[in-house]
């Protein structure tokens, strides 16, 4: 069964080489029968990739550790949840994933546009197979899941501990639907650059996708917050980490791109910007993915170093980037905005000014990830680039970004006048003030923490008038109830509302974040029956009591468990654990922290040590020493939240309506050319 | 704990106690690392420790007692001077925030959970409250362990172009956008509404445009 994974391989190489060819040859040549046979190699290039990945999960549930991947990630004892995981546990394995997924997308663009679009077709599928034969010439070139050792282990290593967790078996995946997502997207684009049709129809036809890709990239961008917050023990979430930031960089030039969409399709403005954007944020995504397997930039989060394969994706982008770059130079013309700026106060300036302020932070980010690099490469010194960097620049850049996201939804089209600013911003500005101040009197002196709640006060208020203007409006016309009326008002306007949504979450987010201002800490070394105790900003205090310690065998690993009895405010408030798990197989010893969740703060208990390890596990020390370090985080909870309404928000703005499901126009009046293309196949 | 130079005493003794029971937590193999480390907290303990009587070292033998009262009478404000404070504790989470850590790769060295980590940490409590400001905390930690361990580039020389660029690069494309946008309003408009409408006619195409700006957005 195994066997056949390589075989696949070979020949999905094979499919997507004679795919890219008869894809643009078609294209250019108007011949339907070579474009039908591109397109059906989509399909059976992501049929073949099932067959691999299959094969490789197989491996892993056969235990064959004669396969090297098999045997450097998983072991006898490890659970068949995360043997099947183990797909894309590793490079090799997760390259074959990254490719799988592509090729599904392609397939889903393949079926969707079997009758429309057919002039872009050819090369929206002659742009996937490239990136797919891409992916499998580094797949079986130099990460191949099939390599066989030299000779067969009886157990295999076992899976890094720290990837045995819910949270980070299911963040990769999510990253790599939202990049190989933002493929289709980039797809057409470059579909519209070859064939000159670069009015907005490529965009609206990807408006879907590139939701889906955002809506992806975002949730498995917290996805991995959560995890490190869980699993890696130091009480953070996001630390600027080198690949935690290649994740950031598509996301912040896709979200630009979101809105900056809006203004091209209403005021025929920024074709050209829109146009680098996309094709920026997919160069992005396959960056991410070089960062991350290249092992070049220091992270905790990388994989091993492999110089050969960088060289490979540096090339691939590099090709990527000069054809990119000469096709929108090629075209540039065509990409004359029609549209004009009548005034500086308008939401066509907010949204550029949104646009601005998303690329710099991309800019700041990217030049801080790869400082480093550069550094060392031209004076051969390497200079460090830590999170007090990306926190200075980054955050003056989201407070203005937070004010936008209240400023850009409401102010007028065109040109806002003084009436207008007055309508929509004055009960947002002085409930903004207040909020100000009665936090300032509260004692929270903080600045940057004080900015985002003031401004976080203010874009809710203006999303909430937005609300009930509309509500009310609607109820009035409509002669409905007003709960009815709000639910009406978002199905009949579900981009609109749907991201005025995600705006809540994030301003939420940003709030979860400020509340990093205000942690608790304190550490101690204690016996059983001592306690500690730590005092949240919110008032409370929590008093730790050290109960004990025990130990016992698991699956995979053995367990030294503490307890701590947890009382707040004098009031029974359960108990919390942290442990220590020493993995067998893998000789590591790795932390659990215990958490402790409210509605707006987080009490978090790491174990650092234990004194006499063997007298707990001998039974001779009934006394044993522990090191414990206790955080209050305030707001972290809310930042999960903050996640989960933007999700809301998101699937809601892409939500297919009625109408859209409907034939457009052009599938009425245009004949089926695909039944066209089959007559030429059978002739 | 109270104050005085009982403080001092029972913390770095506390220190110790932390550091074997972090000793104790490690892989045998971390063990050895563990230990080398502990050559940034043995000089602290070895200038508050009494001599050990009997010992060689000074020929303290004869004079045991009066070095003892000697330390009894004299300590105390030395020592009170360098218990750690609470300002002294934010001058060394000021330092320590501005480092990357040397035992744990890609980690800060405030999150590193290395009992080594800890140790240098412990070691920068105690030169804070000896009176060293976060700037000469940060340059001894690096001149012991390499500029690679610095996590804020410095804002002098090559480091300099870490901070330039970002602001430089906003401004710029800010600067862009506005030439840009002034170009825009300069150039001639579109073609005039046809001068043949009516006012009635325009102010009907007006509100037709307004509403269809306002129309969901799958009806356009």
């Amino acid at each position: 069964m195994t066997g056949i994974g390589e075989v696949a391989l070979w020949i999905a190489l094979l499919l997507s080489v004679w795919g890219v060819a008869v894809a643009f040859v078609g294209g250019r040549a108007g011949r339907g029968d070579l474009v039908l046979s591109a397109e059906r190699s989509v399909v059976a290039v992501w049929a073949l990739l099932l067959v691999a990945s299959g094969s490789i999960i197989a491996a892993f549930l056969g235990n064959e550790y004669q396969y090297q991947y098999v045997a450097g990630y998983s072991n006898r004892e490890l659970s068949t949840f995360y043997k099947v995981t183990g797909l894309w546990a590793g490079q090799t394995g997760s390259l074959v994933f990254w490719a799988l997924l592509l090729a599904f997308f392609g397939s889903i663009t393949v079926f969707q546009n079997r009758r429309r679009n057919r002039e872009f077709m050819p090369y929206v599928a002659g742009v996937i197979l490239t990136v797919l034969a891409f992916f499998l010439v580094v797949i079986l070139f130099q990460s191949n899941p099939f390599k066989m050792m030299d000779f067969t282990p009886a157990d295999g290593r076992g899976l890094n501990p720290q990837l045995q967790n819910y949270w980070m078996t299911i963040h990769p995946p999510t990253l790599y639907l939202g990049f190989t997502a933002f493929t289709i997207p980039f797809a057409f684009a470059i579909a519209a650059l070859l064939t000159g049709r670069l009015d907005t129809r490529w965009m609206t036809t990807t408006r879907r996708w590139t939701l889906l890709a955002w809506f992806f990239l975002t949730n498995g961008i917290i996805f991995g917050m959560m995890w490190a917050y869980v699993e890696l023990g130091w009480g953070g979430y996001w630390f600027w980490d080198p690949v935690e930031n290649a994740s950031l960089l598509p996301w912040l030039t896709g979200t630009a791109y979101l809105h900056s969409v809006v203004i091209q399709e209403k005021r025929g403005m920024l074709k050209m910007w829109n146009v680098n954007l996309i094709l920026g944020t997919f160069l992005l995504s396959v960056f991410a993915t070089f960062l991350t397997r290249s092992g070049l930039i220091e992270s905790v989060h990388s994989f091993a170093q492999n110089l050969e394969i960088a060289y490979i994706f540096l090339g691939f982008m590099s090709v990527l980037t000069v054809g990119s770059a000469a096709l929108v130079w090629w075209r540039r013309d065509r990409l004359e905005s029609t549209g004009r700026l009548e005034s500086f106060v308008s939401r066509e300036a907010a949204f550029l000014l949104n646009n601005l302020l998303f690329v710099a932070a991309m800019f700041a980010v990217l030049w801080g990830t790869m400082f480093p690099l550069l550094s060392e490469g031209f004076t051969g010194q390497k200079i460090a680039v830590g999170p007090p960097f990306f926190n200075r620049v980054n955050i003056p850049i989201g407070l203005m970004l937070l004010a936008l996201l209240g400023i850009g939804p409401v102010i007028a089209w065109r040109k806002a006048t003084p009436r207008n600013l007055k309508r929509n911003f004055v009960t947002p500005v002085a409930v903004a003030l207040l909020v100000g101040a009665v936090l300032w009197a509260a004692g929270v002196r903080h600045t940057y923490a004080l900015l985002t709640f003031v401004l976080g006060a203010f874009t809710l208020t203006t999303v909430v008038v937005e609300f009930y203007k509309g509500t009310r409006a609607r109820a009035r016309i409509e002669g409905e109830g007003a709960m009815r009326a709000f639910v009406h008002l978002i199905e009949r306007n579900r981009r609109r509302y749907g991201g005025y949504i995600v705006h809540v979450g994030l301003v939420v987010m940003f709030m979860g974040f400020a509340g990093q201002a205000f942690d608790a800490e304190t550490q101690a070394a204690l016996r059983p029956g001592e306690s500690l105790e730590i005092a949240s900003p919110f008032g409370h205090t929590y008093r730790l009591t050290y109960q004990g310690m025990s130990w016992y065998p698991a699956t995979n690993m053995t367990k030294m468990v503490t307890s701590m009895r947890v009382e707040r405010d004098g009031e029974p408030a359960g108990v919390l654990t942290a442990e220590k798990r020493a993995y067998r197989q893998r000789d590591e010893i790795a932390s659990e922290v215990g958490i402790r969740r409210a509605w707006n703060e987080d009490l978090y208990l790491i174990l650092g040590g234990i004194d006499d390890m063997d007298g707990v596990i001998n039974g001779t020390n009934s006394r044993p020493l522990a090191t414990f370090r206790v955080l209050v985080n305030p707001l972290v909870p809310w930042i999960w939240l903050g996640g989960l309404i933007m999700a809301i928000g998101t699937l809601i703005a892409m939500w297919p309506t009625a109408t859209a499901a409907a034939e457009s126009p052009v599938r009425e009046v245009a004949p089926r050319p695909r039944e066209r293309e089959r007559e030429l196949v059978e002739v | 704990m109270g104050g005085g130079w009982m403080n001092a005493t029972g913390r770095l003794k506390a220190l110790q106690r932390l550091h074997k029971a972090r000793l104790r937590g490690l892989h045998p193999r971390l063990k050895k690392n563990a230990q080398s480390a502990q050559a940034d907290l043995v000089p602290l303990l070895q200038r508050l420790q009494p001599p050990v009587p009997g010992s060689r070292r000074g020929g303290l033998t004869t004079i045991w007692p009066s070095v003892l009262l000697a330390f009894l009478l004299l300590a105390p404000p030395a020592l009170a001077a360098q218990s750690p404070t609470p300002a002294s504790d934010a001058v060394a989470l000021d330092a320590i925030s501005r480092l990357r850590s040397p035992y744990c790769p890609g980690l800060m060295l405030e999150v590193c959970p290395s009992p080594q980590a800890g140790l240098l940490r412990d070691s920068i409590h105690q030169l804070a409250a000896e009176g060293r400001d976060a700037d000469a905390l940060v340059e001894w930690t690096i001149a012991r362990h390499g500029e690679e361990w610095r996590a804020v580039p410095k804002q002098s020389g090559v480091g300099l172009w870490a901070w330039l660029l970002p602001p430089l690069a906003l401004l710029f494309g800010g600067g862009w956008i506005v030439a840009k946008l002034r170009g825009m309003r300069r150039a001639p408009t579109p073609a005039e509404p046809n001068s043949s409408l009516s006012a009635h006619e325009r102010e009907r195409l007006a509100v037709a445009l307004r509403e269809w700006e306002s129309a969901p957005d799958d009806e356009r």
